[in-house]
């Protein structure tokens, strides 16, 4: 044990450091453990008025039931209100049977002819089935405000606005189905594609031949030995001839390559082919690349 | 019967330029994956998406990461129907064929952490109900490297469930003229319902028949092995990278009409897997240099079969 002065600054570092670290987590634990636990069973949201007019004021009740025994629900959050006020709230809990039901009450006055709107009211919390944080949520709630001197005269004005959403509705059905038919017709009459044929490659001048020995020696071992070793041997032969340096691929010779010979670029194609493709493939590259190869040398040969 | 090649051909007469990420979007798409996209504001990453969606139809969903954005606005949430007195589960968007995620870093980790779980599982839960999502699904998020205040970064455990990350670089000056030609009488308006979600399905079967020869198979893991121990490399790619550049150098061969995979189609494929899923360490920033530079140093050092 080291009792000297030195030895004590270090336990009084280390102290500190511990709680320097306890202060940083403490946000988030406090944070995880504020949602609450809570079976939830309902949460309505509904108006004590269907229709009200400019400036009249009405209730709107959010409805909680709760399975637990609780006195409290402070995670309940409001509806937000549009074209409406707040006039006042009331919050009454009824312990019942199976747990706890919480009411409360929103006394609000329209403002403008229209539609008062209410977001969903909604609590956060942890599901206990399933242990993961949850958002309960209500519908979303509105109420039409209209200009009637009576209750009723809104009532007979919400049957018109009703006849007038049946009418609309009709209509966009109208609208979709015609489309639909547009399309139809439209389709039916689509020109067929034409393919187009890139015009084919004049052939290369006729040159007098460059050094091809590398290349005939490789296709030579290839012919004789057939092998993945021998196909990479030629494949390099042939892409240091389109002029890529060693290690180079395919990408990287057509690049060199550029449109100077593409009957080289067409070899090289089909060597990749008789190296890469699949196993059915392989055997029929293998002889077209033997073919290609041979015309390809024919054509170079010296003339006599 | 569409093919991929005019999904692509419909978003590059969308998307001005930008062949590479078009290409990385179909691509993604024919593998199945989810694509990350890094870029500057105003290189058209959201208008590329939306243009994938529309040609592709299905449902395409936009969600704009925010830092107030809650798990439950991606997912979903628990709503009580009044009339039946029970809570019935209102799916969120990420229930779309398509999902858009907007600045993804823009939102805290529960956020991301909820959206890339269900890009993993491709299942989401919700309450009680653990509902799986629509098939073909995929995510394509954007993100604004430069600008990172108010960012939350994501961590590379994250990050490996992108299968590609394209850096969407600005356009070159012809591009740009004919982006101010044809956007600034019209409003870009991509084409759409170039094919079926039941076309997409059944590339992506296809792509899985595409053959994948030993050597590119092992091209593909000795270049994500290289990236462990490289130097100015704090931490190599993961096993996820070279399943990843497997199902890629798949799609690029179908893409362009082979039955094969070659060499080159890792290489070219191995910046754009492997960048989002190697850390770099300090020195790299101390010696000014930068991670692709280096990605292209370890892809050079790695002989091509």
């Amino acid at each position: 044990v080291d009792y000297s002065g030195a030895g004590w600054i270090r336990c009084a570092e280390r102290a500190a450091f511990v709680c320097a670290a306890l202060l940083a987590f403490a946000p988030a634990a406090a944070y995880a453990q504020n949602l609450p636990v809570l079976r939830i069973t309902a949460l309505g949201l509904h108006a004590d008025q269907n229709v009200v007019r400019p400036g009249q004021s009405f209730h709107v009740i959010v409805h909680v039931h709760i399975r637990e025994k609780r006195d409290r629900l402070d995670e309940l959050v409001l509806p937000a209100l549009t074209n409406a006020v707040d006039l006042g709230d009331e919050r009454r809990r009824v312990p019942v049977a199976d747990g706890t039901d919480f009411y409360e009450t929103l006394t609000v006055a329209a403002q403008t002819v229209g539609t008062a709107s209410f977001s969903p009211a909604y609590i956060d919390a942890i599901d206990p089935a399933t242990g993961r944080g949850m958002r309960y949520s209500s519908q979303p709630l509105s109420v039409r405000v209209a200009n009637g001197s009576t209750v009723a005269d809104a009532d007979s004005g919400a049957l018109m606005a009703l006849l007038r959403k049946a009418a609309l509705t009709v209509g966009a059905i109208a609208v979709v189905l015609a489309l639909a038919i547009a399309g139809l017709v439209r389709l039916a009459r689509r020109p067929k594609r034409v393919v187009e044929v890139p015009p084919a490659a004049p052939p290369p001048p006729r040159k007098s031949a460059p050094v091809l020995d590398p290349l005939r020696e490789a296709l030579r071992v290839y012919r004789a030995r057939g092998d993945d070793d021998s196909l990479d041997t030629l494949r390099n032969v042939l892409f240091a001839r389109a002029g890529a340096v060693p290690g180079a691929t395919f990408a990287d010779a057509l690049r060199a390559l550029g449109p100077r010979d593409p009957e080289l670029a067409r070899v090289m194609a089909v060597a990749e082919r008789a190296r890469f493709g699949p196993v059915h493939e392989r055997a029929p590259a293998a002889r077209d690349l033997l073919t290609l190869m041979d015309a390809y040398l024919v054509a170079r040969e010296p003339v006599a | 019967v569409s093919t991929p090649h005019e999904v692509r051909d419909a978003l590059a007469r969308t998307i001005v330029g930008q062949r590479e990420v078009v290409d990385a979007l179909v691509m993604g798409l024919l593998a199945d994956g989810h694509v990350l996209l890094e870029g500057m504001p105003g290189v058209a990453k959201t208008l590329a998406c939306r243009a994938l969606a529309g040609a592709v139809g299905g449902i395409f969903k936009r969600v704009q990461f925010t830092p107030d954005l809650l798990p439950s606005d991606i997912i979903g949430t628990r709503v009580f129907d009044q009339r039946s007195g029970e809570f019935v589960t209102v799916r969120g968007p990420l229930f779309a064929n398509i999902v858009l995620a907007d600045e993804i870093n823009r939102a805290p980790a529960k956020v991301q952490s909820a959206l890339l779980e269900g890009m993993q599982e491709r299942r989401a839960t919700i309450g009680p109900d653990t509902l799986p999502l629509p098939r073909p699904f995929a995510v394509l998020a954007t993100m604004n490297p430069f600008d990172a205040d108010g960012t939350y970064a994501l961590p590379l455990a994250q990050l490996d469930r992108f299968l590609l990350n394209v850096r969407v670089g600005y356009p070159s000056r012809e591009d740009e003229r004919a982006i101010v030609d044809r956007f600034s009488a019209a409003a870009a308006e991509p084409e759409r319902d170039v094919a079926t979600l039941a076309d997409v399905e059944r590339w992506q079967v296809d792509v899985r028949a595409v053959h994948l020869n030993d050597r590119v198979r092992d091209y593909a893991v000795d270049l994500v092995r290289a990236t462990r121990g490289a130097r100015y490399v704090a931490s190599g790619a993961s096993p996820r990278a070279a399943l990843a550049l497997a199902i890629l150098a798949r799609a690029r061969a179908y893409l362009d009409g082979r039955s094969f995979a070659v060499p080159d189609d890792v290489r070219e494929l191995a910046p754009g897997v492997l960048r989002h899923r190697v850390a770099f360490d300090y020195r790299l920033a101390i010696d000014g240099g930068d991670g692709d530079t280096v990605l292209a140093e370890i892809v050079a050092s790695v002989p091509a079969p």
